[in-house]
């Protein structure tokens, strides 16, 4: 494992693999690929593979890292032949094992066509990625008065004070975006103790009497782009600039400790992709993976059914004949 | 995207039109009583008024442009603002086929997933011009001075039906077959786009007889698109389909293309054909609705992979 600190993602983190595999049972599955003899062209993974052998994603870990390097040159050709020889061995080992849910690769891997031949279907999300130093005329002026504003008011960010605080401002988003990280304290401290705060860095906002309003964790890793893994803030402080001051703070954190960017995370609900996109970042596809099987399909009917309801909502609100 | 596609071709819509029994939809929406941003599109709609993308189209045709020198969160907001109208047109239509295939140059489909559409990753290849021979990979000039000391020579034509046998056989081998009025479409379709637009370029042996054929839609100032392209099994090793590309691209820049686009490199071995050519692989998007007969289609494809694990998978 040691070997794995030169990494391009935090999700090679010892700490972050060691806590997954205790925390869902799984097993790491590191692969370095490259052909006999030489080094380059080479691409390394990390899998999580279950009891019975098949990839899974854990909840919570976004991607799965892909870290691909070709012998140096500017040839397209000679690159785009070496990602798909490596690629397809890759895809082929994980067509043996089978993927137990949706697996979702890093917005790196741009070309999932080995996964097609191997037989796995796919779809595209997206998420945003901001890099280091971030270019101040690409933020959004309103975003600036936002975080301007929470000063004003005496709002600050800092490491938590009780582990409690944290949880407190994640659940009412939570609750106002109708999803769940299922984090509980212990868990958290267990991620924490696992990872090591310098990695796993959290911040909550605290209003001027003390009491939490926003929180942010970022993973991260010095030299690659940090994860934006939750963000949550208060009903009542959501007005006053307290999430932009967080993120702000969180980014100015991360470029200290060495982050050449960070990755947003998501971008596919609306409301997300409105609160993200003000800081300037660059929209990326990544692309899920999914074995053709049972489980699979009837994952397929269930979505139906949830946009079968969803589909006569719009048709009824929208009328697009007034836009012609 | 400052010029439009050749798909917006006047000429090439009646065409489809004509052909196809269809009738264009054109929308065209300004939010802004101003110019810009705007979004173009060409849709088809068939009898019964659903949106359908006719045979021989590799994607609808949709040109955004933003208010120039933006910060990129204007767009974002522009994008979805105009693509989120047009979306919801498609959805209120609904449209007939499994998948509705949108341009490469839209990387944001997630209007059309937040009204409930799946969608997935296919790619074309794009080059842009002009073509640099000495990006191409050594196998590519390899094969075009081997079809040049064979003494092949290239042209465009207007005998379309010289082009027919080696297309067939191309299709053959991929186990397609084409229609018996496919040199009457070939035919009709250049009376109709002209030419000039709808390109037939062929590559002949020392005795005449033709090898490899090529057949692009054209606009001067955007970027062609390859239609169909073949040679005849027996002349596969002889480098004539690269050397009738070479031409064809020296051929297009000419007439003021930005670049040629080929339609789809999703199957393995014309991933690898086009791979030596040295251009940019472009992911675009298809559109997936979820009704009955796409269900259906779902359960047999996932009753073929569980049943016959290995069986052409990439044949979705």
């Amino acid at each position: 494992m040691e070997a794995l600190k030169t990494f391009s993602s935090p999700l090679f983190l010892e700490g972050w693999v060691a806590y997954n595999e205790k925390r869902w049972s799984l097993q790491s599955f590191p692969l370095d690929l490259h052909p006999p003899n030489t080094e380059l062209p080479s691409l390394r993974t990390l899998l999580y593979l279950d009891q019975k052998g098949r990839i899974v994603l854990p909840p919570r870990v976004p991607y799965i890292p892909i870290d691909f390097h070709s012998t140096p040159s500017d040839r397209l050709p000679h690159i785009s032949r070496q990602w798909l020889e490596m690629s397809d061995q890759l895809a082929a080992t994980m067509q043996e094992h089978g993927a137990y849910n949706t697996l979702q690769l890093s917005p790196e891997a741009t070309d999932v066509r080995p996964w097609y031949w191997h037989g796995f279907q796919s779809t595209v999300r997206y998420t945003f990625y901001l890099d280091f130093p971030i270019d101040e005329s690409r933020i959004d002026p309103a975003t600036r008065r936002h975080w301007r504003k929470a000063i004003r008011e005496g709002y600050y960010c800092q490491p938590p004070k009780r582990m409690e605080h944290v949880l407190e401002c994640l659940k009412e988003t939570e609750e106002r975006k109708g999803y769940s990280h299922h984090l509980s304290l212990q868990e958290l401290q267990l991620i924490q103790e696992q990872v090591g705060e310098t990695h796993y860095r959290i911040l909550v906002c605290y209003a001027a009497d003390g009491n939490p309003v926003s929180t942010t964790i970022f993973l991260t890793q010095q030299g690659t782009r940090a994860l934006l893994l939750m963000l949550g803030t208060k009903t009542e402080h959501l007005s006053k600039g307290v999430t932009q001051l967080i993120q702000k703070v969180g980014f100015e954190d991360l470029q200290a400790m060495g982050a050449t960017g960070v990755d947003l995370i998501g971008a596919n609900l609306p409301g997300v992709s409105a609160s993200k996109e003000v800081w300037g970042p660059t929209l990326l596809p990544y692309y899920t993976l999914e074995s053709m099987n049972f489980r699979q399909l009837a994952k397929r009917f269930r979505d139906w059914g949830r946009f079968r309801a969803l589909g006569k909502k719009l048709n009824a609100d929208t009328d697009v004949s007034s836009h012609l | 995207m400052t010029a439009l596609s050749p798909l917006f071709l006047e000429s090439w819509v009646k065409f489809n039109c004509q052909r196809w029994n269809v009738r264009p939809l054109r929308l065209e929406y300004h939010p802004h009583e101003t110019e810009l941003p705007s979004i173009r599109a060409i849709c088809y709609l068939d009898k019964k008024g659903r949106i359908i993308l006719p045979p021989r189209n590799p994607y609808l045709a949709i040109s955004f442009q933003p208010t120039p020198a933006q910060r990129n969160y204007h767009i974002f907001r522009q994008w979805r603002a105009m693509a989120s109208l047009l979306a919801a047109e498609v959805r209120q239509r609904g449209f007939s086929l499994f998948d509705l295939y949108l341009p490469p140059e839209i990387v944001d489909v997630r209007p059309w997933q937040w009204l409930g559409y799946r969608a997935a990753v296919r790619y074309t290849q794009y080059i842009d011009f002009p073509f640099h021979v000495k990006n191409t990979d050594q196998v590519f000039r390899k094969q075009v001075n081997k079809a040049l000391r064979f003494g092949c020579t290239c042209n465009q034509t207007t005998q379309v039906r010289s082009a027919v046998a080696c297309l067939e056989q191309t299709e053959a081998r991929q186990n397609f077959r084409l229609s018996r009025f496919f040199p009457d479409e070939l035919e009709m379709a250049q009376t109709i786009v002209g030419e000039e637009y709808y390109r037939t370029y062929v590559c002949n042996s020392p005795d005449g007889e033709v090898t490899s054929s090529l057949v692009c839609l054209h606009a001067p100032g955007a970027r062609a698109i390859a239609l169909f392209f073949g040679t005849k099994a027996d002349y596969l090793n002889t480098g004539v389909a690269r050397l009738l590309i070479q031409y064809a691209f020296q051929d297009l820049e000419k007439a003021g293309s930005i670049g040629f686009d080929f339609g789809g490199v999703s199957s393995p071995h014309i991933a690898r054909a086009k791979e030596v050519l040295g251009g940019r692989l472009m992911p675009y998007y298809s559109l997936e609705d979820y009704n009955w007969r796409q269900s259906l289609r779902w359960t047999r494809n996932t009753l073929r992979a569980v049943l016959f694990p290995g069986r052409r998978p990439w044949k979705r």
